[in-house]
């Protein structure tokens, strides 16, 4: 048994939820809209349009993203701390727990609020079948490599892993988290983003929502046109 | 400044008391008398846990339940044929033994019986958002992929439950599949409940195809032709899911019949709930597979063209700091620091621009920040509360961090 249960969050799941939610509402805030360059060219009118408003005249001031998991991707949900004097382990969003019992290998994934989104152990059969023995070295490899699997799956990209270095040293763990990190999942999660609490000078807050991926070149050549035409993201 | 003399004798006194050490005062009730955590836990949960108000109904088919007893001889079998197998042994003696992820996961979708979609859905309150006190199990594996990319180099992604997929990568309709006897009818459903315009929680439909027979989606009736996800630009990650139904009879959806290619965004406006409430003494939900989506370049002529919109821009709304009422003599607290807290922001943001112009010529380069801002000592005539402003200022700290 490397890492301890959750203990208090398990059982009180549901009102710390209610309240991380009241501190994090999920609004987002209308700041510019990018102009239409040719939206005078474009005639539209079919008949059915008519009944209802055109889409220009929808745009609210307020957006509520419902995606629970949204804010914990955009480091602006609460991450639950205030235990810097206690052993480290309970400030995270997903953590990693590996149990290495007598005869069988599980690893998880424990969210905050004690959900279990994603698993993967020898006991299950889809697993087993594939194996020689279930406590092996190559059954701790493959743990990692399913469970890597999954968390893709399931949109999962970082963890937190809160093993001690004497553990990571030992051969099953190391596989495990070897493996993990090969299929493409990071035993790091980031800290949730400072919010500027003193606004009267200027500060410049994280904008984790803003998305800088450049994907021009799968454009085709009349979409790269638009973007020669575009405003400024920001301009007010 | 207010005159001494006319201050209440309280206020006097306050003054008078200042760098004084105060009593301590304990807060609520004492531990011997008040309760214990586990006490306080066990109400909390057991508000949040009322039978008849957090009732959660199923709406969805029983899970084929495996037996053991079917299973275990077969698979003691195949145990004990590994076991027996000499080249297995050797392979996993010499750590080269390796097993393929993708055939595990098959194999999970048979004998899991899709408890892991359950998980996620969960985990995403999938649930929730589309049929509030409702649920329901997945029973029928549900395969969606994406082919996109330039001709002869397509890429294909696939829809799990939960994964990240690109706007641009789900332009085209979707290769649907699923195992279903020929003469069952299915309806498909393809919303997302995340992020509707008028800010309440609404869901825009992408797609619904009714009345299909088995498991060939082109031969359903399609009342909402495919539109391709399209995530605003700095909401974050918005659900997008695909619902399985499975309808008893051949069913009239006439009243959901949207215009051929329909653009509007009102018109496209769905609630899941609704519309399983209508139907739901002849439709059961039984699959359900759903990705993630961010903005991305692609969706700026999407917006421009096809919605014919301007592409609306957002930012996450955070609280707006909240200060104390402002006290007519602040107790050990700096004074220039307190009163810039208070000050319009605008003023303040007015003499620090004419600070910063005062440093700049208007022809010339910046200068260069010096290596050691704080290598010439500053006067000691100088009151503390200014030296520290001019260092903070030569550090670029604070209030002149962006200078």
């Amino acid at each position: 048994m490397i890492n301890s249960v959750l203990g208090i969050f398990n059982s009180n799941s549901a009102r710390i939820s209610s309240e991380l939610s009241r501190k994090c509402p999920r609004c987002f805030r209308f700041i510019s809209s990018s102009s239409n360059s040719n939206s005078s060219s474009t005639i539209s009118s079919p008949i059915k349009k008519k009944e209802f408003p055109p889409n220009n005249t929808l745009i609210m001031d307020k957006v509520s993203n419902r995606n629970p998991r949204n804010l914990e991707k955009l480091r602006i949900a609460e991450k639950i701390s205030g235990w810097d004097l206690e052993k480290e382990g309970r400030s995270y969003w997903n953590k990693l727990t590996i149990e290495l019992t007598g005869r069988h290998i599980t690893a998880k994934v424990v969210h905050v609020l004690g959900q279990i989104p994603v698993s993967a152990s020898t006991n299950e059969w889809c697993i087993k079948k594939f194996l020689y023995n279930t406590r092996d070295s190559v059954s701790a490899k493959t743990i990692g490599q399913v469970l890597a699997h999954r968390c893709l799956q399931v949109g999962i990209t970082e963890l937190s892993c809160y093993l001690s270095e004497e553990d990571r040293k030992k051969e099953k763990i190391s596989l495990i988290i070897g493996a993990l990190e090969d299929g493409g999942v990071t035993l790091e999660e980031p800290g949730q983003i400072e919010i500027p609490w003193s606004l009267n000078y200027p500060t410049m807050p994280e904008k984790s929502w803003e998305v800088h991926e450049d994907i021009s070149d799968q454009l085709d050549e009349a979409d790269k046109l638009l973007h020669y035409f575009k405003k400024a993201p920001h301009s007010k | 400044m207010a005159n001494l003399g006319q201050l209440s004798w309280g206020t006097l006194q306050f003054i008078a008391k200042v760098g004084t050490r105060h009593k301590w005062y304990r807060r609520g009730v004492a531990p011997e008398k008040g309760k214990t955590l586990a006490q306080k836990m066990t109400a909390w949960n057991s508000k949040d846990q009322d039978p008849e108000l957090n009732f959660r109904v199923n709406i969805g088919f029983a899970n084929p339940v495996i037996r053991r007893k079917d299973v275990l001889e077969e698979r003691l079998k195949i145990r004990k044929q590994t076991k027996e197998n000499l080249e297995m042994e050797k392979a996993a003696k010499n750590k080269t033994l390796s097993v393929p992820v993708e055939e595990v996961h098959q194999e999970s979708i048979i004998s899991n019986r899709s408890i892991h979609v359950h998980q996620a859905a969960e985990y995403f309150s999938i649930y929730q958002d589309l049929f509030e006190d409702a649920y329901f199990t997945p029973v029928v594996p549900l395969n969606v992929s994406y082919t996109w990319g330039k001709i002869g180099e397509e890429i294909e992604s696939r829809v799990f439950c939960g994964n990240q997929i690109t706007p641009l990568e789900a332009v085209n309709t979707p290769k649907v599949s699923y195992p279903a006897k020929s003469s069952d009818l299915y309806t498909l459903a393809f919303t997302t409940p995340d992020c509707h315009f008028s800010g309440e929680p609404a869901e825009y439909l992408h797609w619904l195809v009714t009345n299909i027979p088995g498991n060939s989606v082109e031969k359903g009736q399609v009342l909402c032709d495919y539109m391709r996800p399209f995530p605003f630009r700095g909401v974050g990650f918005c659900r997008y899911i695909y619902v399985l139904y499975k309808q008893d009879k051949q069913l009239d959806f006439s009243q959901y019949q949207k215009s051929p290619s329909c653009k509007n965004l009102s018109e496209r406006t769905f609630s899941t709930y609704d519309f399983y409430r209508e139907f739901q003494d002849f439709m059961t939900p039984a699959g359900l597979s759903f990705f993630q989506s961010n903005w991305d370049q692609s969706l700026t002529s999407f917006f421009h063209n096809v919605l014919d919109m301007k592409e609306p821009c957002f930012e996450y709304d955070f609280k707006p700091a909240k200060l104390k009422p402002q006290e007519w003599f602040p107790v050990r607290k700096p004074f220039n620091l307190y009163l810039d807290k208070y000050k319009d922001p605008k003023v303040l943001q007015k003499e620090l621009l004419l600070e910063k112009l005062k440093e700049r010529h208007p022809f010339k380069p910046p200068p260069r920040p010096p290596k050691y801002p704080l290598a010439h000592p500053l006067p000691h005539s100088n009151p503390s509360w200014l030296n520290d402003d001019i260092r903070r200022r030569r550090v670029r700290e604070g209030k002149w961090k962006f200078m």
